[in-house]
Formats: C-alpha cells, structure tokens, sequence
C-alpha cells in the first residue's frame, strides 16, 4: 500500500512539474485539445454563416446529408501519425527528459529516488499526457461537430446503439492503441536524444533524425541489397516499427497484412503476433537503452 | 582589425564553437553532401542498373545534366526540414545568449543594434558557406560515380552555356538566400520574444507553417464577409513571393492558384523582390527594436 | 562509540579519456562522525563538489567507496533518504512558484506533507514570496529555498555546498546560527563546503582541506591552529634579540619585528631571556593564525602542490 502511494505521489510530481511548464504544455500538448476547439469554432462559423456550397467544402454534410462522428472520433487519433505531429510530441518528451538537464535539477532529484523509477514514470506520465491530449481532442471533435452540423441542417450518425455493435469501439480502441505505441517509439527516440545530448534541441534533432532514418529505412536496406548482391536485405524492414504498426493496425481490423509489392518478392508478411512481439521488443528495447544510458551516467551539473 | 571586423570575429568564433550544433544545423549540408556521393561512388562500383537508375546514376552512355547537380544544394532553403533547421541554427545563435545567460556580458560591451547585426551577418556567411560547400561537392564530385558508372557528364561547357548557367546559379542561391533570411527572422524575433531556444523553434516554424495555410482562413473569411477577394492578401507573404519568383524563373509565368487565381494576377518579379526586401528589413528590423527595448534580466 | 556519518575509503574519480583525462580524486579517505559540523575545504577545481556529487551518488567513483552511516549509496540508494542537501548552487524549475518546486520534491521523494513544506519556508524566510515563479528569485532566495528543500526529509545529515552563496551579511549570519543549531539542539551532522574560511573556522568542529584532489589535512580547528601560534616582538637591537630567541623557539626576522613560534604562555619567559641579553622590549604581541593563514600556507605550499 506504501509502495502505491510512492509511486502516486511520483506520477503526481511528473505531472505537477510538466504542467507546470505552461507554455511548454500549451505548445506541445494542449495544442491538439485547443486545435480540435478552434477547428469546431470555424465550424460553427462556417455553418452559421456560409453559403451551402463552402459549408459542404467545410465537411458539414456529405453528399447525402450525413456526417460520421465515429470517423471524426478516430481521426482525431491520426495526428500522431502525420509528420508534424510526431516532431511537436517529440519536442514535447525532450522537454520532459531534456529539460533536467537544462534546469539543473537533476542532482535535486537523484537523490530522492533511484533513476530507475525516474526514468520509468516520466514515460508513464507522458503516456497520460498523450492519452488526455488526443482522448480529449477526440471527444472535443466528437461530440462538439454535433451542432454545426446539425445548424447546417445535416445528419450526425449513425445512431450511438448501431456504433457500438459495429466495430467502432474495437476500431477506436486498435487506433488509440496504435497511435501510443508510434508516439511511445517517437518519444524514446527523443529520450534517448536526451540522455546522450544532455540539451532539448539536440534531443528533438536526434529524435527527428531516427525517425526520418526509420521513414528511409526500406530504401536504405535496398540499397544495401543491391550493392551487396542480395536484394532479400529489403526483407529486414519487416522488423522495423512503421512497418509492424501498419501490419497490426491492418490485421486487427480484417484487412490484409501490410507489404509493400517490393517487399513481397522476397518475404512473406508479418503475422498478428510477430508483429506485436516486435513492437513489444522495440519499445521495451529502447526503453531499457534509454534506463542503463541514464543508470551509467555522471550527473555533473 | 577595426572594431567591427573584431565583433565580426568574435560572432563567427562563438558561433562556429558550438561544434555540436553547426555540425548538426548547418554543417549538416556539405557532411550530407559528402554521404551521397559516397553512397552513389558505392551503387556506381557494384550496384545493379536497376539501383543506379534508382540513385539518378547516369550510366551506359545518357548522360548526367551537371547544372542540376550545382543547383540541387540551394533548393534545400526552401524545403520544409531545410528551413526547420536554419530555424533551429538561428534560436540556438540568438536565444542560446540568453539561455547560457551571455547577453549581460555583451551588451555592456557593444550597442544592441551592432550585435545583433553582427549576428545576422554572421549567420548569413555560414549559411552561404555552408550551401555553396554542398553546391560544390555535389557539383564537381558527382563526376566520379557517373564517370565510373559510364555515363557522360554534360554538356560540354562553353559561353552561352556557362553565362545561362551563372545567371540561374546567381538566382536560385539569391532565392534561397532570401528564404533563409526570412526564417532566420522568424526565429531571430521569436527568440527575443521568448528567450528560449526551443520557443523560438517553434514559433519560427508556427509562423511559416500558419504563413503556408494562411490561404485557407483567408479563403474563409472572404466567404463569410462575402468579400472573396481578400484571400489575394496572400499574395504579400514570403512563401507566395518566394514561390512566385521560382516560377518566374521556371516558367516564365508567375505562381497561382485557384480561388487566388479568380481575384489577382500573379506579382511581377520585381514586386516579390521588394515585398520580400521589406519583409527580410521588417522582421530585422523588428528584431533589433525588441531586443533595444528589453530588460537583461540573466 | 560514536557513530560515524560518513566515510570515504580510496576514493578516486577519473573524468574523460586519454589527452581529456582529468583526475579530480585521488585515494580519497576521510571519516565525519555524527553530531557535528565537520568543514570541507579546498580551493577551486579541488575535488570538493565530485565528493559530494560520489556521495550523493549522482557520479560514480572510478575506485573506492563512499558510505552514510555505513551503506554504500550507489548499491544501497535507501540511504539517501537520510541525507538532505544542497549541490553546487540551488537550481529549481523556474516556471514553477517556490512553493510549488517545494511539492515536487517531497511528492518525488515519497514524503509529501504540506504542513512541513509551510513551516520550512517560515524558517527560510520565504513564506511570503513562496507562491511566486522560482525564474523571479534573487541568488538568496534560491538559496534559501535549497535549504528548506534539503530539509524536506527531516535528514540526519545535511551536505551543503556553498550555502552562504548570494546571501547577504544578515543571511550569511541568520545561516550559521541555523547550521549550528541544527547540530546542538537537534543532533544533526552537516557536512559543509565553503569557501569562506572565517564562517568555517566559527560554526565548524573539524575540518579537512584537499588540493589536487587529495586530503592535505585534517583534524579539529581548534588543534590545527594550535601549533600556529606566534609572537610578534619589537625590540633593538633587532639582530641580537633574534639571534638570543633562536636558541629556545623558531624565529624569522619580519621587516621592523621578528615572529617567534610560540604560544602566549611564553611571552613571560621571552621577555625575561630577552632582558637578560640586555636587549630593549618595546612590544610583545600575541597572534593567532586564522583558518585563512593556515588553509593558505597549506595549499600554497610546494608539497601540497605536488600532492
């Protein structure tokens, strides 16, 4: 029971701490909460004011009238995948792991706790932090394009009875739990930025150069193919993450695994479990890099 | 040395002192340059064709255009991670004073307005230095690969030829000068604004992300004061102007697009240039008023 | 017995490779019993914040081993929970109010009682402005906050490093009889470096000085200026009285005086001898060496140089 409340009050520390950087938080954070407000504003605008022409360019009916809460739901998800995103998420873990450097506040800290738990809890806060941020963004755009839709005189379905008994929550629950895992691998990239730059920038700039290495990772291993004389090289992308996330996201909602046709000449997809089992490797893995980095290191300012 | 040959000195020393971020900010280029050539000597020793054609590898007797090659380093200003990164390598010359808390040391020493210049001037040495480096190593060394690949490296140079190559070369290193400056200014402002490097990151690329989307709120306000021709006040931005001036040089015609292209006629070159001179002299300027006015406080 | 604090045994800490090599410890040894201020002293680069950062367990020692109340920090982290301190300069997070950093390290140590946090900083002197962001904090103030944050845990052993730094003569004041208080009414141990000699040589029991990274003395002040006394004697001829003198006690000739090693029980006894050699005594002056005198002569020295 004491240990519980240790690690509470640790969690709560994290948290106090980094909300407390407001403008840090309101940047990088709360940016996709306030981005889903400011999207639905325009939208009442849009629906109080425009013609029905700009309304349908604006998205506020679809051809037959009706637009999908589910599908605004989910996509509120999709951000941490598109570039910008994961660069703003990204700065925002350096922030976090970075940040005691820069403030000096290391020495403050390790000698109140062993750097295990530390380290452990300020990825467990960022995993809150995300899930808050996107859980609220996507409850925001969710239920809030209610109402202009309905001003612009569309239908916002289907009905919450049919969503439950179609996919929709297996589908929302497989996207969220794909979009943390991408973002859990982007933010380890910029933790382990931190541990060896010992500065913010430095920890985005690593932590944009790996994933952008991991973007070029299938072209680079073709490359590598290619002037070694076995093009099979290519097949080892299936052990990259992108790949695993797309394999997963696409195997649990019944569609085909994922494979590039390049890919396809030389290995055959991922399964279900392979896929997850290398997801689990790497997130795991790099965390535990990112732990023996922070446990051999002098703190000397 | 006079007095401003020694600020001069002492910007670049600092500057290029901070090895871990001019290697990563802006050495980034000519190392980056270096790497392609490797990887493409390596495809042109034992790659497949399929891999040369690939990698843009002339070979078997087409023949590689060497102007593109010269030209392809000062297109990168322009891109987005480009531009991200001279963002980044200018918070880290002006809000690094503040964060490393150096401002007190120099300001005492120098009017605010010759440091600041100094480090503008600074900046844009390293930048140009850093892009003509990358130019030329693409340039002459891209010979190699093609050659061992047998492909021609052409077309032979000769009057005509090396006077239309200087006047685009000129054009698009000015360009891309001009599109360094303006994120350079963005940045330079955001960090006397925040005094911190990440924050001026960020509201350097905030401020050229919302000047690339600004079409749309434009587009949506003409909507709903029922005046659509306000969306044509894109047409004063950097990116517009800078955009404009590539497809003057490109094509011939200027950059549009629809609904812009219902309202206004593309700028002339000679417009952009001056909108893009006053925005460079205006984010500059601006910068310098703020950092005149500001309390040193660490 | 009395019950030893903490203990340094070989320590020895070696920073960067090859050409970048630096050894800012060598063979460290050295003993702090409890219920005392014991001093820590050493001019610049001499080791003193990489003993206390191997203490606290923020850096590793290349050889050696550290130990608080007899366990190894870096094996045995429980410990720590028994030490408060302050490292090179109170740092805090500057977007955060006093108050509010205050929280954070209690909650991050396990240990959250707003109660404490409240009466901490009465006795910093901070209760007032503790509700303002630290980045609007004088170097005092940051100071006194790093005290009240050493203090969070109710430590048996306090390490400060410089804690007088930035604080204002009353501060610097208000702080020594805080740290002496700590020991003899409520049975703390402090473990102080300082720079400020005078300060030491008034709250501290013991001391050590090292140079170089290695120990050059230790031992209670009291003993260590004991053997230094001097007198000051002014007498004609000069030349004869210093040649009488130097036949019982050390003598150097210093300008229009001579300085004699001995305490003042022997003023009697070097005037007798004096006036006896038919020597004139105008004035025989008692002087004591100060911690400064003594931390001087011994990190100056040509030995302690090469130590």
């Amino acid at each position: 029971m004491l240990d519980v409340q240790r690690h509470a009050n640790l969690f709560r520390a994290e948290w106090q701490k980094i909300a407390g950087h407001r403008w840090a938080t309101g940047l990088l954070i709360w940016i996709f909460p306030m981005g889903a407000l400011g999207i639905l504003a325009i939208m009442l605008l849009v629906a109080l004011l425009a013609p029905p022409d700009i309304q349908r360019n604006f998205g506020l009916a679809s051809v037959n009238g009706s637009v999908d809460w589910t599908e605004i739901m989910l996509g509120a998800w999709n951000i941490p995948n598109e570039m910008f995103g994961r660069i703003i998420l990204i700065a925002f873990t350096a922030v976090i792991f970075a940040g005691e450097y820069q403030w000096g506040t290391w020495k403050n800290l390790l000698p109140r706790r062993r750097r295990v738990p530390l380290i452990v809890n300020k990825f467990v806060t960022l995993g809150a932090f995300v899930v808050v941020a996107f859980g609220a963004a996507s409850l925001i755009a969710g239920l809030g394009m209610f109402l202009p839709v309905k001003i612009a005189g569309g239908q916002y379905g289907p009905p919450l009875a049919e969503a439950l008994q179609s996919d929709f929550v297996r589908n929302f629950a497989v996207q969220a739990a794909t979009t943390f895992t991408a973002t859990i691998i982007a933010a380890v990239y910029a933790a382990l930025g931190a541990m060896l730059t010992h500065s913010i920038l430095g920890s985005i700039m690593i932590g944009i150069g790996l994933m952008i290495l991991e973007l070029f990772s299938m072209g680079i291993f073709a490359l590598l193919g290619s002037l070694f004389g076995h093009p099979e090289i290519v097949g080892l992308y299936q052990l990259m993450p992108s790949y695993n996330l797309s394999n997963v996201a696409s195997l649990i909602t019944h569609q085909p695994s994922v494979n590039p046709p390049f890919l396809l000449n030389y290995v055959a997809p991922n399964s279900l479990e392979l896929s997850v089992l290398i997801l689990f490797v790497w997130v795991f893995g790099l965390m535990t890099l990112t732990v023996l980095l922070f446990r051999r290191q002098d703190v000397t300012f | 040395m006079n007095a401003i040959g020694h600020l001069l000195c002492a910007e670049w020393q600092k500057t290029t002192g901070n090895r871990w971020a001019v290697g990563t900010l802006i050495g980034l280029f000519p190392i980056m340059a270096v790497v392609i050539l490797i990887l493409t000597t390596l495809v042109a020793l034992g790659g497949s064709p399929e891999a040369m054609a690939r990698m843009g590898i002339a070979s078997g007797g087409q023949v590689a255009y060497w102007p593109d090659y010269f030209l392809f380093a000062w297109a990168i200003p322009s891109t987005p991670i480009g531009r991200w990164l001279l963002i980044a390598f200018t918070a880290v010359a002006f809000a690094g004073e503040y964060q490393w808390g150096t401002w007190k040391n120099l300001a005492a020493r120098r009017t605010r307005a010759s440091l600041v210049a100094a480090k503008f001037v600074t900046l844009s040495l390293l930048i140009v230095a850093s892009f003509t480096l990358m130019s030329l190593i693409l340039g002459f060394g891209m010979l190699l690969p093609v050659s061992i690949a047998g492909g021609t490296y052409g077309p032979a140079l000769d009057g005509p030829l090396l006077a239309d190559f200087a006047g685009r070369y000129l054009g698009q290193a000015g360009l891309a000068f001009a599109s360094a400056l303006v994120a350079a200014g963005y940045a330079a402002l955001a960090a006397i604004v925040t005094r911190a490097i990440l924050g001026s990151v960020l509201i350097g690329i905030g401020a050229f992300l919302l000047e690339e989307g600004l079409a749309v709120p434009l587009g949506l306000l003409g909507t709903l004061f029922h005046r659509p021709e306000i969306v044509a006040l894109i047409q004063l931005t950097p990116s517009y102007n800078l955009q404009n001036l590539l497809a003057w040089a490109r094509t011939g015609g200027g950059h549009t697009f629809p609904p812009l292209d219902l309202y206004a006629q593309p700028n002339s070159p000679e417009l952009s240039i001056v909108i893009l001179l006053v925005w460079i002299a205006g984010l500059i300027g601006l910068t310098l008023y703020s950092f005149h006015r500001q309390d040193i406080l660490n | 017995m009395t019950e030893i604090a903490l203990r340094l045994h070989h320590v020895a800490k070696t920073f960067g490779r090859g050409k970048k090599q630096v050894q800012a410890l060598k063979n460290l040894d050295l003993e702090v019993q409890a219920g005392q201020v014991y001093g820590f002293l050493g001019p610049n680069g001499a080791g003193k914040t990489t003993t206390i950062r191997i203490l606290l367990d923020l850096i590793r020692p290349t050889r050696g081993q550290a130990a608080i109340y007899g366990r190894d920090p870096r094996r045995d982290h429980g410990v720590l929970g028994q030490v408060g301190a302050i490292v090179e300069g109170a740092a805090f997070y500057p977007f955060l109010s006093g108050r509010r950093n205050l929280e954070v390290l209690a909650r991050t140590g396990g240990a959250y009682d707003r109660g404490r946090i409240d009466s901490l900083l009465e006795q910093v002197g901070l209760a007032e402005r503790a509700g303002q962001y630290v980045r609007g904090y004088s170097t005092g103030m940051k100071q006194r906050l790093g005290l009240a944050a050493a203090l969070l845990s109710d430590p048996d052993l306090l390490i400060l490093d410089e804690p007088t730094n930035g604080l204002d003569p009353a501060g610097i004041q208000e702080m020594r009889v805080f740290i002496r208080d700590l020991v003899d009414r409520h049975g703390k141990t402090v473990f102080l470096s300082s720079h400020i000699l005078s300060e030491i040589e008034q709250v501290c029991d013991r001391v050590a000085i090292i140079n170089q990274g290695a120990l050059v003395r230790e031992g209670a002040v009291a003993d260590l200026l004991a053997g230094s006394a001097e007198l000051r004697v002014e007498a004609a001829p000069l030349a004869h009285a210093a040649e009488v003198l130097a036949a019982r006690w050390p003598v150097q000739p210093n300008g229009q005086s001579i300085t004699v090693r001995a305490d003042r029980a022997a003023i009697p006894e070097v005037v007798r001898a004096l006036v006896a050699a038919e020597v004139d005594v105008f004035q025989v002056v008692s002087q004591r060496q100060t911690l400064e005198d003594y931390f001087l002569s011994v990190t100056q020295s040509p030995e302690a140089n090469h130590a």
